[in-house]
């Protein structure tokens, strides 16, 4: 297996193949994969660094700079929310909790019904999404290991009798050691970086870290290559390497292909790039136990509360309620306040079970850019996602009451405790963007698919309504929020798809 | 889930940027009293020496009742900023010691106060109706917290075990 590493080069580097990939996650790891298994000569690009096991030392101040863009820290334009994306080889897959669900039929149906969908439909995906688990090494997440948090989480969900169930993961050989956030030491994710980059690695395909793409060249009908910075460990761009392919595949995430196609100016003659984009947004309520919890430790996320989540058309439970655990350092942020209060909260940590609510959403934002090239998210909670909010916080505390919480705190400004059932009504008027800390793990839908040129950016194969051999294959094809963990269908969709940039590639030689 | 730090955005647009470059001039004629030992100036890369003061007069408010200075890591942690970020972070430590203080009606820069006194600045920061207030507000907190519970003589009092992998010997 080889990779090369972009910072140990420098100078204007050319190459000559059949596609570029753009990225390495879920979506650019498996369309690596499939081309290089179809024998096309592939080179896949990514921005980020290439991570070993002896890179994973589970501390937050190493590990989030390496892992995630801008370092974890980049916010949506209000700054209301925090914009968690990977910056890897691997990317996101690399420190995701490695949830597995299928896309619900409810949300492709709605596709092909409302956005013109083609060929994607619940029995189209099925062998799909059959291939790719066997190859991840999907599995039900044993009970046995289930922790405490998440045995917190499932103990109220019974006692309110409401929906819930286990999760299903992609890890093998899992020691629990509860850092999945911040990479896995013992390589027991089954994820781009480990199972697919490299197969298509020793398959051919060559695979660049450091190597951040600026711009898709193209003559505004036909794409010609791409264009990348090689960037120092310091991120300083260091050489450049040029590309020439007549397909290039671009799987940035929904935050950063819609970047690279506002600054690759591609043809939009209806302004629907970098539109759509949703986040299932999500905050996170605390309880306070007697008994010692140490979240930390184990699998982070293995239950889930499926009760708010009716994937209808027009249905107003669109709330998906599991667990969050972090830890001090993003535990100490989250909190509310600073001094002693917050201090008193922190020195309880161990006592503390998080749960998490976030919203199947349906407003929509938009990815532009800023002055310096890097991405602009404009995005704002509307009103009724923010009930949606509203509703998943309000039950949140609800199961940890009922799981035997002494208190439950909501992380607003000011901090709001609660004690009883009485009190849960006042979750609705502190939680506003703003006020309480948001977060997404899931964007997407910023250059939708569909058969309506006038609504979509990418044809329902994946290829680009204008510009002929350019590809989208991850998480921006989504014309709608999912609903759920995305990482499982746009794996599947990137091979579905696949199909078709191999058709392409065969009828361009 | 390091927070919200400043790195690659504009925090300090809008009112708080303008009044923070406003009051620059005043920064230079009221930077005294700030000394710092000659050895522990000559090793700040991005922070003055009142930048340093004043960093870490937010810290020990935001950490209190632990008794911990965050400057050294601050200005590291400022090292690894592009130019335009780094003037931003600096423009919002000057509006917090000159003129966030004046929004509560003190006439005294923010390290001039009593503890009690800067914990209500701070305070009125967290809850501002401006979103650029408040995002820096929890800037400079995440960064005093940051660098306080990566920290492995932080752990214990939090009973967290803290990584499985021996990283030291890696």
């Amino acid at each position: 297996m080889s990779f090369e590493r972009g910072r140990h080069h420098t100078g204007r580097i050319r190459h000559d193949v059949d596609a570029v990939v753009i990225g390495t996650g879920a979506g650019g790891g498996m369309a690596c994969l499939e081309l290089a298994r179809a024998g096309a000569r592939v080179l896949a690009l990514e921005e980020g660094p290439l991570l070993t096991q002896e890179d994973m030392v589970q501390r937050e101040d190493v590990m989030f700079p390496l892992l995630y863009q801008e370092r974890g820290e980049r916010m949506t334009a209000d700054y209301a929310i925090r914009v968690m994306g990977g910056r890897c080889i691997g990317g996101s897959t690399v420190h995701n909790t490695n949830l597995c669900k299928r896309a619900p039929d409810a949300i492709l149906e709605a596709w092909e019904r409302q956005h013109a969908v083609s060929g994607l439909r619940a029995s189209d995906l099925a062998p799909i999404y059959d291939s790719v688990e066997r190859e991840l090494s999907v599995s039900a997440i044993p009970p046995e290991l289930r922790n405490e948090n998440n045995r917190i989480l499932e103990r109220g969900v019974a006692r309110l009798g409401l929906r819930g169930g286990g999760l299903r993961h992609n890890r093998v050989g899992c020691t629990g050691s509860g850092f999945c956030e911040l990479g896995c030491p013992f390589n027991a994710k089954q994820n781009s970086a480990k199972v697919l980059l490299p197969e298509a690695s020793g398959l051919g395909a060559q695979i660049w870290s450091d190597a951040h793409v600026t711009r898709i060249v193209h003559d505004r009908s036909r794409v010609q290559g791409v264009e990348a910075q090689l960037l120092g460990a310091d991120g300083a761009p260091r050489g450049e390497l040029v590309v020439r392919a007549p397909l290039v595949v671009l799987a940035g995430s929904a935050i950063g292909s819609a970047a690279v196609g506002v600054n690759s100016n591609l043809p939009d003659p209806y302004g629907r790039l970098g539109h759509g984009l949703r986040l299932h947004p999500g905050t996170v309520i605390v309880g306070l136990f007697e008994q010692r919890v140490e979240g930390w430790k184990g699998i982070p996320q293995s239950y889930e509360c499926t009760e708010f989540l009716d994937f209808r058309e027009g249905s107003q439970r669109r709330v998906w309620i599991t667990t969050a655990f972090a830890h001090p350092v993003g535990a100490s942020v989250m909190l509310p306040g600073f001094g002693g209060d917050h201090r008193a909260w922190m020195l309880q940590y161990p006592y503390v079970a998080a749960l998490t609510a976030m919203v199947h959403d349906e407003g929509e934002g938009r990815v532009s850019l800023r002055s310096d090239g890097r991405p602009h998210i404009h995005y704002e909670l509307g009103e009724r996602d923010r009930q949606q909010l509203v509703l998943g916080a309000t039950a949140c505390a609800r199961i940890l009451l009922a799981a035997g919480a002494r208190r439950v705190l909501v992380p607003s400004v000011p901090a709001l405790v609660i004690e009883r059932e009485s009190e849960l009504d006042r979750i609705g008027a502190v939680l506003r963007p703003g006020s309480a800390p948001l977060s997404s793990v899931h964007p997407m839908g910023s250059m939708a698919l569909g058969d309506d040129p006038r609504r979509a950016v990418v044809q329902s194969s994946g290829e680009h309504h204008q510009l002929q051999g350019l590809f989208v294959l991850d998480g921006s094809l989504f014309p709608t929020s999912l609903g759920v963990p995305p990482q499982l269908t746009i794996y599947t969709l990137a091979r579905h798809l696949a199909r078709h940039v191999i058709e392409r590639l065969r009828r361009t030689a | 889930m390091v927070g919200m730090l400043w790195s690659r955005r504009r925090l300090m647009i809008g009112a708080a940027l303008t009044g923070a470059a406003a009051l620059g001039g005043v920064w230079g004629l009221r930077s005294s009293g700030y000394s710092l030992p000659a050895e522990l100036a000559g090793e700040l890369r991005v922070l003055s020496p009142a930048q340093f003061v004043v960093v870490n007069a937010v810290g020990r408010r935001i950490l209190a009742p632990v008794d911990h200075d965050v400057g050294r890591f601050v200005d590291g942690y400022l090292t690894g900023m592009n130019r335009a970020d780094q003037r931003d972070v600096l423009l919002l430590i000057g509006f917090v010691e000159q003129l966030a203080p004046l929004l509560e009606g003190y006439a005294r820069r923010f390290t001039a106060l009593k503890a009690a006194e800067q914990d209500e600045v701070l305070a009125a920061l967290e809850s501002n109706p401006s979103a650029q207030l408040r995002a820096g507000f929890q800037a400079l907190k995440s960064l005093a917290l940051m660098d306080y519970y990566r920290r492995p003589e932080s752990w214990a009092a939090l009973g967290y075990d803290g990584p499985v992998v021996d990283f030291l010997n890696r």
